[in-house]
């Protein structure tokens, strides 16, 4: 029986099976009285579930809040001082929280359905607790253990759930098929496997690449509208002009572009070019607007890289049932920066091998912790598995091989090798908004502008960067090797490779915004 | 390429609806319209505009090279230890009370800073005239050279430093019953502060004096002073007040010792 679920949610038949025809109800989250509620994340939880179960990532979580309030609330919540008997395994993650109330809530959650039970009283699904309880987990501070009763009743009751939808079934259209023998026991199944065409994976699939294509032909005739009236059109300057724009985007689940739609809001009238950058980043998004509704004909790199700038999660054990990237990795810089309500890590990591760069990505909302496990200067052994892509730079880091140890042989390249290396990667992925590089440089002044130069050239350095100071004294404006990252509007300073010490110059987070780690 | 973009600029300010979008150069652009051509003004600039923004960022290239600035005197003496750069920065953060030593320590030990330290410690400083010129001594030439180059680092205090100050920590205030302990032998002060924080005698409402003791008592005094302080009984109503002593005094003793010259 336990194989013929499977067969359903792989849509796949290994016999031939029966064609049966029903309405495909969208995934439920479970209330706390049992009742559903449908949420779109449910549909991509319900395609993978034949995957490995693993983990989910911040974002998973991030956009399963129905609203941004229930994340806010949850945050203080997060944080294993308040769960007492927490644990996971590979179907569901539960604890009990504790709170003002003698009692603690007991709150569990099927993760591979879906399926959220709490006993506080809260009428909003999934409440804060869950909410909660599932960033703990999706941190990785939930450890495994056995289910206890009131977890196990929730896996219980979605796996009842879905037995009972698949036992409504109106119309079975019988198509030829052997019938297995009764000698291969109950795991085969008696009966063939039966599939349902709305319950394919691939319909959620579908219904989801339909909200896009939708959301993004919408963004597409809002860019129309824009240009058409006119950049010097009042409502720009309105902040509720893009939100709106991106709030719907969110709800096409579209929200990587909602996320550069927000940013572009605090650019109209920042500074006297503004509307230049925005422009540029009008055509970036109507570029990415006609790339994600010809997907299909893209070659499938490209696709991938198009489909992550949009917001598609690629769920991390698909990730990491990918072919190990191995190498001696040098943190070679770091960069925090804020995005909408959420504080945003980039370790930037080059292969002392290979050459090639990577990317790891933390988050941290309001109260958490940034990822501190790879400190700038370090290099570590370790295997990477890298997110599909054009460029590939995202990364998730898998085995260590070994203990960190300090970087060593950190050379940078020439400004023009530089600029070379940065047309490369924005040929293969037009619309990056940064990337690294390692130049052999000095800081030096060019009118009002500081900017990297060497005999060759110079490049400019972000008006108003953090890190000019440090690097200029720590420099003293000689040419050392420097990380940087490129942006559309210059380069910002990460990392100083002197020959006795490392400087780590990038960004930093906002200290109040985040946990004390 | 740059006026086909300012062109694009000025039309899409204006809005297709006054003003057509401007005609491709020849070249890529010109037949990536040709090959795609849509139908209305607003599609058309558009997709110019996608087209010329990955052109214009594909394409980087160098400026022309800049003359690089000279570089300051040199400074013989050595500077502070990578660690001591975090030390300060905890000191900032959670005990700031303990910078002013930071910096006479550094000085008194024939040290400089850091120079990755110079920027954030002179600007933190550009208020105050006697902090800033303490800043200065231990910055070096480097100090100078850099206000150089970003004067936004130089003091703006309306007063000049008053040099009498400058060597010496600026007094906290201390009640005169605790006056005592800051010569006292080490082991009397342990004794007094461990004997009041498990007896609940000294409490929250004694913090800032005995932060201030603990900012100002003989050097020497604090490792006992820790010591006993971490022997507090847990269950003491003034535990959580003598965690936060013992971290002063660890903190004060561990930055005091790593700014020694070996």
């Amino acid at each position: 029986m336990v194989r013929a679920i499977r067969h359903i949610r792989t849509g796949q038949s290994p016999n031939g099976g029966l064609q049966h025809r029903r309405r495909s109800p969208e995934p439920s989250i479970e209330g706390p009285g049992g009742t559903s509620v449908s949420h779109p994340l449910a549909t991509v939880a319900v395609m993978s579930e034949v995957a490995a179960a693993a983990r989910w990532q911040a974002e998973q979580v991030f956009a399963l809040a129905p609203k941004p309030s229930s994340l806010t609330a949850a945050q203080p919540l997060a944080v294993p001082s308040r769960w007492v008997g927490a644990g996971c395994d590979e179907r569901a993650v539960w604890g009990r929280c504790t709170g003002g109330r003698a009692e603690p809530y007991e709150c569990a959650i099927d993760h591979v359905a879906v399926a959220v039970r709490c006993s506080c009283p809260s009428r909003v699904l999934p409440c804060k607790h869950a909410l909660a309880l599932l960033l703990l987990w999706a941190r990785g501070q939930v450890a495994e253990g056995e289910a206890p009763a009131f977890a196990a009743a929730v896996v219980a009751s979605a796996v009842a759930n879905s037995a009972k939808q698949a036992a409504e079934v109106p119309e079975v259209v019988a198509v030829p098929a052997p019938v297995p023998s009764a000698d291969d026991g109950d795991d085969v199944g008696l009966i063939a496997p039966p599939i349902f065409p709305d319950r394919d994976p691939n319909a959620g699939r579908d219904n989801r690449v339909a909200r896009m294509a939708a959301g993004l032909a919408e963004l597409d005739r809002w860019l129309d509208d824009r240009v058409r009236t006119g950049l010097a059109d009042p409502a720009l300057a309105r902040y509720s002009t893009w939100d709106d724009l991106a709030a719907r985007l969110i709800d096409a689940q579209v929200g990587g572009l909602a996320n550069r739609v927000r940013r572009l809001a605090g650019v109209v009238g920042a500074h006297p070019d503004w509307h230049q950058q925005v422009l540029s980043e009008l055509g970036a998004l109507h570029l990415l607007a006609t790339a994600g509704r010809q997907m299909g004909s893209l070659p499938p790199p490209l696709a991938d890289s198009v489909a992550a700038a949009i917001g598609w999660q690629v769920r991390q054990a698909d990730v990491l049932a990918g072919v190990p990237d191995t190498d001696h990795w040098a943190v070679m810089g770091r960069s925090d920066v804020r995005e909408d309500r959420i504080e945003v890590r980039r370790l930037w990591l080059r292969g002392q091998t290979s050459g090639r760069w990577a990317m790891m990505l933390s988050f941290a909302a309001y109260g958490q912790t940034l990822d501190a496990s790879m400190m700038v200067g370090t290099q570590v052994h370790a295997d990477l598995f890298r997110y599909p892509g054009a460029l590939g730079l995202r990364v998730l880091v898998g085995r260590r091989h070994g203990d960190p140890a300090p970087a060593t042989g950190i050379v940078g390249c020439s400004i023009a090798e530089a600029c070379a290396q940065v047309g490369a990667a924005v040929a293969a992925e037009p619309w990056i908004e940064r990337y690294p590089v390692c130049v052999l440089a000095a800081p030096a002044r060019a009118g009002a502008r500081w900017v990297l130069t060497d005999d060759g050239g110079s490049l400019p350095l972000v008006e108003g960067v953090t890190g000019v100071g440090a690097l200029l004294a720590c420099s003293e404006g000689r040419p050392v090797p420097i990380t940087v990252e490129w942006t559309p509007h210059g380069m910002v300073p990460l990392t100083a490779h002197l020959p006795d010490r490392v400087i780590d110059l990038g960004p930093t987070a906002d200290p109040s915004f985040l946990a004390a780690g | 390429m740059n006026d086909y973009w300012n062109e694009m600029v000025t039309v899409a300010l204006l809005g297709t609806d006054r003003r057509d979008p401007p005609t491709p150069p020849a070249g890529g652009l010109a037949d990536l319209a040709a090959d795609d051509p849509r139908p209305t003004p607003s599609q058309r600039l558009l997709q110019q505009v996608a087209g010329c923004t990955v052109v214009r960022r594909a394409g980087l290239l160098p400026g022309a090279p800049v003359a690089t600035v000279a570089p300051p005197t040199h400074d013989p003496r050595p500077p502070t230890p990578q660690a001591a750069t975090k030390t300060w920065r905890r000191v900032v953060a959670d005990w700031p009370l303990l910078e002013d030593e930071w910096v006479l320590a550094v000085v008194r030990n024939s040290r400089r800073l850091a120079p990755e330290l110079v920027p954030p410690v002179l600007a933190r400083h550009r208020t105050d005239a006697n902090r800033h010129a303490r800043a200065m001594v231990a910055a070096g030439p480097l100090g100078h050279w850099m206000i150089e180059w970003s004067p936004r680092l130089a003091c703006t205090a309306k007063h000049p430093p008053v040099v009498e100050l400058l060597a010496e920590l600026p007094e906290l205030p201390i009640v005169p019953e605790l006056v005592p302990l800051l010569s006292a032998p080490p082991a009397q002060v342990a004794r007094t502060l461990a004997a009041g924080l498990s007896s609940a005698e000294l409490g929250r409402a004694h913090k800032a004096v005995l932060v201030n003791l603990l900012a100002r008592m003989d050097p020497s005094s604090l490792p006992a002073v820790a010591q006993a302080i971490d022997r507090v009984d847990p269950s003491s109503p003034s535990i959580g007040l003598a965690f936060a002593l013992a971290d002063l005094a660890h903190l004060r003793h561990h930055m005091l010792t790593e700014l020694e010259l070996a």
